[in-house]
């Protein structure tokens, strides 16, 4: 039976099948296999007894390929940003809406919150796998409520300040003893909230519109608490060590109580005790709050920074962007600029790469006025320029809106200005513009000196880039946009600027509408413009109509106004809508302030003539004579020249007692 | 009703209008007439005030009546932007624009498309309708998002996380022959809340039975052994498993079972030689009634041969002197017959082998002059 021969099976093979590295579909397994091989690479020798090598894996996390498919995501200037609904009936332009529209849905997510936070018993459900505990109620309710030291520790872990020091009280009437260790913890957690229960965390939106909200920042003052909770349990502490000093240092110091900080930090010093970096951060940060001179000022700073050198700590980022800060605050001070250039060196030394802030310090110590003059701005450009940039500190926001606005009003250099901007377009650098109120300016400057510095074209080219998804554009900008317009004759841009004036709702003010419409009566245009123009002013005066009468005041409200729908109606040949325009006004001038304007008066009559309606012609002529306009004789003399129109006896009478 | 019906009219001008609006605006942003709209909410008002005069006065039954407050909606009604694709430049980077997998948005989509049934000729004038406000293209999914331009993005992003492809690999042969076992697993990905799918466990290795170092009692068992799993046309074994929960374990298990069943086949147990010639799997000449017959024929023959003087007289002139079983057998004609009565048993009979067989018989008993008969025939 030569089929069933019997041998020993070659031992390992199938270990080595496996171990020459499965060929793999899926990326998991490869990983798996690649576990127990990740000693042995090359794995097999072909034919030609060359050696294949297979790579080896290259390293990621789990969010690495995510990374890499955003990073090829850019804003599309075009488009609303994806916080709004992407259909013309729902993109919010004018910025009230797009505040209020933005807020709604955060005020949504407050209410789910609410209801989460107030009714968990209805939420017990939770089918997320792995589970994710942010979405679930949070637990409010303390284990602990007798008032002992694993109490205490659960309120210090939660951060509830005001429960704690409940607790502490409690505990002290009632002659429980805390350990070290806990009091320790409870003191520091004093130091950092002063006391109090932090605030609320705003959720981003409200964050974002914090200053158009009100929540504005207050001027700093000091705020700490003086033989407060964290100065009684200080005095309390059996031990005090030097950390517990140096928390209290830093709590007095972060709340400007900057004589007892200074003080305590002095008799430290005196006992040669080690002091931690970030007591000196907090205390040269407000060294400034503490004297009165500029000269004082800096000699605080000076020696904290010597002692720092004499005890051996090596400052870090934040020490010298609080350096730079202090001398933000006393930007007159004759040697600010020379100690600024210092302090840059002195990082460019170590080896400390500046961030936003430090440059922004920087820039409002070199240009403590509108008037002041320097190259620094276009150095820093030099520097930053190309440069992908991260958010480091809070305070890193305002360096664009500083710098533009330096630019604006300092340089009035309309390509340094472009810099800035292509340097905030680079990358994701346009997440560091801050807040709204910060973004308004800073748009509001650039657009302000292009409008002022460019030609037309390019004008508009930036304006429609930037509006209306990245910014709604302000009064002062529209202004001068018209201004430029009325300097570079781009009357082409009128009947845009117009939809823009009611996508913006800014179709109320009257002195911007007056502007825009000033500039269309200035002169007759070639045809289609002069249409859409016409078409502009019968959208007007229809408004007009539909809305006179209703509590709110109409687009259309002031004399001069008419006059300019008078003449561009007039321009157009459209004489049925001038008149239209005039009839309207007599019949309301208590809705219009003051009169329409002498020349706008005379076109209208002009256009009368030529359709030889003597009667209207009259009419017109008395209305100017019936508010005494200058011009009123010279077009009594137009009616009396014309050849078009045929006189009655009385008609001339009439403009004869005129 | 009336009321109802005229702000149906309403409504329906509206949407007109608004439409008529978008088609008139230029290239890039414009300025949109919205004057029409005005003139014709009041023109509008005018006539349902004057029918009010004319007409009797009619008994108002409270709840009944839709309130006709299209004025104030009229009013309240805020100024709509143009759609975004009239203002978009024709040289822009749709990767920007369509970022991400997303719902069909009319305004967004520059190019004009239509979906949707309709069942007659009066129905929408017997067009299919158009992209603005169509549910229909809402619902089917698209790929704005994966356009060539995106992939080509995606793929010089993902770059980076690849290796090179390495060397002596070029070929599927060549992946085949160094690398023979190949394993399979999927991950799923969605949105949902949980991020577990039980698929995702499931993993197949495949090999080629050719690979395993088999002898032919060996691969029998084998093949015996795993059953379905075995395709006998590609001779790839296909073992696939979800029976633990975890993907690992699952290829744990597999590696097992192939390591398993692989010393599991080369074993031989004491009763497997007790397998007699009904028991085999298929036809054996070494153990049939054949080999014994043709064995005791030639040697017959031999004797006879041996027997005769002449050699002209010999019956087979190819037999050996020795006629011993192991010399017989290894004569080339014995081993021809051999093959050809196999390939009948095994095989199945046809034309060829018969044929075969018959060459094979006629040449084993040395008769002459088949070959021509047969190729006459």
């Amino acid at each position: 039976m030569a089929a069933s021969l019997s041998a020993r099976p070659p031992r390992g093979f199938v270990q080595f099948l496996f171990n020459r590295k499965a060929f793999c579909t899926s990326h998991d397994l490869q990983q798996l296999s690649s576990v127990s091989a990740s000693t042995e690479r090359s794995v097999s020798v072909n034919d030609k007894g060359q050696e294949i090598v297979i790579p080896r894996k290259k390293k990621r996390d789990s969010l690495s390929v995510l990374r890499a498919l955003a990073s090829t995501v850019k804003r599309d200037p075009d488009s609303p940003h994806y916080k709004y609904v992407d259909d013309p009936f729902l993109i919010p332009t004018s910025s009230l809406a797009k505040r209020s529209n933005a807020l709604s849905r955060e005020s949504g997510r407050k209410a789910a919150r609410y209801i989460l936070e107030n009714y968990s018993q209805w939420f017990n459900e939770n089918p997320a796998e792995p589970p994710v505990d942010d979405f679930m109620p949070p637990k409010l309710a303390y284990t602990h409520t007798e008032p002992t030291e694993a109490a205490l520790i659960e309120r210090i872990e939660k951060r509830r300040v005001n429960d704690a020091i409940e607790v502490y009280k409690k505990a002290k009437q009632g002659n429980v003893e805390f350990s070290d260790s806990t009091c320790r913890q409870f003191l520091e957690l004093l130091c950092v909230y002063n006391a109090q229960d932090p605030p609320v965390t705003m959720m981003p939106e409200e964050f974002y519109f914090r200053k158009d909200l009100g929540h504005e920042t207050k001027r700093p003052s000091k705020t700490w608490k003086d033989d407060g909770m964290a100065e009684r349990v200080f005095d309390e502490l059996q031990e005090k060590s030097i950390e517990d000093q140096q928390n209290l240092i830093r709590g007095m110091a972060r709340y400007l109580q900057t004589d007892k900080a200074f003080a305590m930090y002095d008799e430290m010093m005196e006992k040669k005790l080690p002091v931690h970096l970030l007591t000196f951060n907090e205390l040269i940060r407000v060294a400034t709050f503490h004297h009165d001179t500029y000269e004082t000022k800096w000699k605080q700073v000076e020696s904290l920074l010597m002692d720092m050198q004499l005890c051996g700590v090596e400052p870090d980022l934040t020490t010298f962007n609080n350096v730079l800060f202090s001398l933000s605050r006393v930007p007159y001070f004759r040697l600010a600029p020379s100690l600024l250039l210092q302090t840059l060196n002195e990082m460019k030394k170590l080896g400390i790469e500046p961030s936003l802030t430090s440059w922004k310090h920087s820039l409002v110590v070199y240009y403590p006025n509108d008037n002041a003059d320097s190259n620094l701005l276009y150095k820093i450009m030099d520097y930053l320029e190309g440069k992908e940039l991260t958010l480091q500190q809070p305070e890193d926001a305002e360096f664009f809106v500083t710098a533009m606005k330096r630019c604006c009003v300092n340089h009035h250099d309309v390509e340094l200005a472009f810099r800035i901007d292509r340097l905030l377009n680079t990358g994701k650098n346009a997440e560091l513009i801050g807040d709204s109120r910060l973004e308004n300016m800073y748009y509001s400057f650039f657009l302000r000196l292009v409008c002022m510095l460019e030609t037309m074209d390019r004008i508009m080219e930036v304006y429609q880039r930037v509006t209306p998804h990245l910014w709604t554009p302000n009064l002062s900008v529209l202004d001068e946009l018209l201004k430029a317009v009325e300097l570079q004759d781009g009357f082409q841009y009128l009947p845009l600027i117009w939809t823009d004036l009611l996508l913006f709702d800014f179709q109320r003010r009257a002195e911007l509408l007056e502007k825009l419409l000033s500039l269309m009566a200035k002169q007759k245009q070639e045809d289609t413009l002069q249409s859409q123009y016409s078409h502009i002013a019968g959208q007007l005066l229809e408004r007009f109509k539909d809305e006179h009468g209703d509590q709110r005041p109409t687009p259309l409200s002031t004399g001069p106004m008419v006059g300019h729908l008078i003449t561009i109606a007039e321009n157009s040949t459209d004489h049925d809508l001038a008149w239209d325009v005039f009839d309207t006004y007599c019949n309301n001038k208590n809705a219009f302030s003051g009169p329409p304007s002498d020349d706008a008066m005379k076109s209208l009559v002009a256009g009368c003539l030529e359709r030889g309606d003597s009667e209207k012609a009259m009419a017109v002529v008395s209305f100017m004579e019936s508010v005494e306009m200058a011009g009123t004789g010279e077009a009594v003399q137009m009616i009396l020249d014309s050849d078009q129109v045929l006189l009655s006896q009385s008609q001339r009478d009439m403009l004869a007692n005129i | 009703m009336e009321g109802m019906s005229s702000v149906r009219k309403l409504c329906f001008a509206h949407f007109r209008l608004l439409r008529l609006s978008f088609d008139q605006t230029a290239q890039s942003r414009t300025f949109c007439r919205e004057a029409a709209l005005y003139q014709r909410s009041r023109h509008q008002r005018n006539i349902t005030e004057i029918s009010e005069e004319e007409e009797f006065r009619t008994y108002e039954i409270p709840g009944l009546k839709i309130k006709d407050d299209t004025r104030y909606k009229q009013r309240k009604r805020r100024q709509i932007p143009p759609p975004r694709y009239r203002q978009m430049p024709i040289d822009q980077d749709w990767t920007n624009v369509w970022p991400a997998a997303s719902t069909f948005k009319w305004s967004v989509v520059p190019f004009p498309v239509r979906q949707g049934y309709v069942e007659t000729a009066t129905e929408n004038d017997g067009v299919i309708p158009p992209k603005y406000a169509n549910a229909e293209l809402m619902k089917i999914p698209n790929f704005l998002h994966l356009s060539p331009a995106h992939v080509k993005k995606h793929c010089a992003a993902l770059k980076e996380f690849c290796t090179e492809w390495p060397a002596g690999l070029e070929t599927d042969e060549a992946c085949q022959k160094h690398f023979p076992v190949e394993v399979q697993s999927s991950d799923y990905v969605f949105s949902g809340p949980s991020i577990r799918d039980p698929r995702a466990r499931t993993v197949t290795v495949k090999l080629h039975l050719s690979d395993l170092e088999l002898d032919y009692h060996a691969r029998d068992k084998f093949i015996r052994l795993v059953g379905d799993c075995y395709n006998p046309d590609s001779d790839e074994v296909v073992f696939t498993s979800e029976r633990c929960p975890l993907k690992r374990q699952n290829d744990d298990y597999i590696r097992y079972l192939l390591t398993a069943i692989y010393f599991e086949s080369w074993k031989k147990e004491a009763w497997e030689d007790e397998k007699a010639e009904e028991d085999m799997e298929k036809y054996f000449w070494e153990i049939s009634k054949s080999k014994d017959t043709v064995i005791k024929l030639l040697q017959t023959t031999k004797e006879i041969d041996k027997a005769s003087a002449s050699a002209g007289d010999q019956k087979l002139q190819y037999l050996p002197d020795d006629t011993s079983e192991e010399s017989l057998l290894a004569l080339k004609e014995v081993q021809e017959y051999r093959d050809a009565i196999s390939e009948c048993m095994n095989d199945g009979e046809d034309d060829n082998s018969i044929s075969k067989y018959g060459q094979a018989v006629r040449k084993l008993l040395g008769i002459r002059g088949g070959v021509n008969t047969e190729a006459a025939s």
